[in-house]
């Protein structure tokens, strides 16, 4: 069970993108700190499952639900299926990305669409979705899940820089937009973490990286969690339109 | 024809209603109870947008409802030409006469011609809020309750502003308050245009 002085204890969270990577780091620390937690997957349900199932085997709450976050009605469907089974929404962590990397010149329309569709367009539906609710709750805490991508420039992934600076700028004027009804809202901005997403980069220049990071290590899905979770809790209640690093310093 | 004397379908519990927005409306804008009328201007109670986005939350959770997102211009635009109803800030007299026939809970002589579109937002009163409200509640009363799958009953959704079947799960919409809006005023320009 979970210690009845934890951070998110009543609370309700929806993770998006929480079957894998940091996402399920997301989904458990934040079931841990006491959260009822929805994790959500869009394809992967096995893995999913084993999420949910993870956290009830360590006493926590927690419930699979499909939706593409770039689907209006599939969002839709996801706050509702929250909302009927916990009654409530707390916390949204906007997590769910992808990558299509490619250089601009050779892009397809669909690696274009496909990584602006889920990055960006998916955060404006599930905060769209979940603003109601914590409107009427008169409180409630957005955390995305950016990327150091978003500041540093890179070839072959144009698309993918676009949505997270968009996004960035998106937390930022969200947090002015929505402070007034007491909504925060933040982002985590990771460096490169040990997830399936980031083989392809550390497997092309992984000892290359690890020599600018001055904590000289990748990050752990844990280290990013801890962030979310940071930023999501009441710990950070006088917080709002950051962008917090969580890099090993890559990138200062 | 103010919101008191608002004639309504049978089912909608109009006093009710207005009681209920002005709670929404202290609530909202952290006021006493006493000092919100129906006839209160938001604007001068000191509501901003976010304020009345609130609100409609609310009303919609109140009541299953699905409150209109767009103000009363940007409706109508979307279905007549705009510079039909706003030239260089202006409201036209096809604007002022939609204003006039879409709005009766407001004075009508405040729809003067040289009335600027941004001002008409400063009028939206307390009372504004509880017509729409009983419109959408009568659009509800009359919209069909059938599955459209299944043909069982349906019941209101206890989470969100639709309907839902409880013996095949198919959920309905209900008609959003843009549309019902926009075809209320669709059909006060038909009689206005008749008129003339």
């Amino acid at each position: 069970m979970a210690d009845p002085g934890a951070r998110f204890r009543e609370r309700v969270a929806i993770v998006t993108g929480a079957s894998r990577g940091i996402g399920r780091a997301v989904a458990t620390q934040l079931a841990a700190e006491g959260a009822r937690v929805v994790v959500n997957y869009r394809q992967a349900a096995a893995d999913a499952d084993a999420v949910v199932a993870a956290i009830q085997a360590g006493g926590g709450e927690a419930c699979a639900v499909q939706a593409d976050v770039a689907d209006e009605a599939g969002v839709r469907g996801l706050v509702r299926a929250a909302a009927k089974r916990f009654g409530r929404i707390d916390v949204l962590v906007a997590n769910a990305g992808v990558v299509r990397d490619q250089l601009i010149g050779a892009m397809t329309l669909d690696q274009w669409d496909a990584v602006i569709q889920t990055n960006l367009r998916g955060p404006f539906l599930c905060i769209r979705e979940v603003l109601p609710f914590m409107m009427r709750q008169q409180g409630g805490s957005i955390v995305c899940l950016s990327s150091i991508a978003a500041d540093r420039a890179g070839r072959g992934h144009g698309n993918y820089v676009a949505a997270k600076g968009g996004l960035n700028a998106l937390v930022r004027s969200l947090a002015v937009e929505l402070a007034p009804k007491a909504v925060r809202v933040n982002a985590v901005s990771p460096g490169v973490i040990l997830t399936e997403m980031s083989e392809r980069v550390r497997t092309l220049a992984g000892d290359e990286i690890l020599g600018q990071i001055p904590l000289k290590r990748f990050g752990e899905p844990a280290d990013v969690a801890r962030a979310v979770c940071f930023l999501a809790s009441d710990e950070a209640s006088y917080i709002t339109g950051q962008i917090l690093h969580v890099t090993g310093g890559y990138g200062l | 024809m103010g919101p008191d004397e608002q004639r309504a379908h049978p089912a909608v519990p109009v006093a009710e209603v207005h009681q209920k927005v002005r709670e929404v409306v202290a609530k909202s804008l952290e006021l006493k109870l006493d000092d919100v009328t129906l006839e209160s201007s938001l604007f001068d109670l000191g509501a901003e947008s976010l304020d009345l986005l609130d609100m409609a939350f609310l009303l919609e959770k109140e009541y299953r409802i699905q409150f209109p997102r767009a103000d009363i211009l940007e409706r109508a635009a979307q279905h007549f030409r705009e510079e039909d109803l706003v030239v260089s800030g202006v409201v036209t007299p096809l604007g002022l006469e939609m204003l006039r026939r879409g709005m009766p809970e407001l004075d009508p002589t405040k729809f003067r011609p040289g009335l600027k579109a941004i001002d008409v937002v400063k009028m939206i009163s307390v009372g504004s809020f509880a017509r729409i409200t009983v419109r959408l509640l009568e659009a509800k009363a009359e919209a069909p309750r059938d599955c459209p799958k299944c043909g069982a009953a349906l019941v209101e959704s206890t989470v969100m502003p639709e309907l839902e079947c409880p013996s095949c799960g198919e959920i309905v919409p209900l008609e959003s308050g843009d549309d019902i809006l926009l075809r209320d005023l669709t059909e006060l320009f038909k009689q206005s245009q008749a008129e003339s």
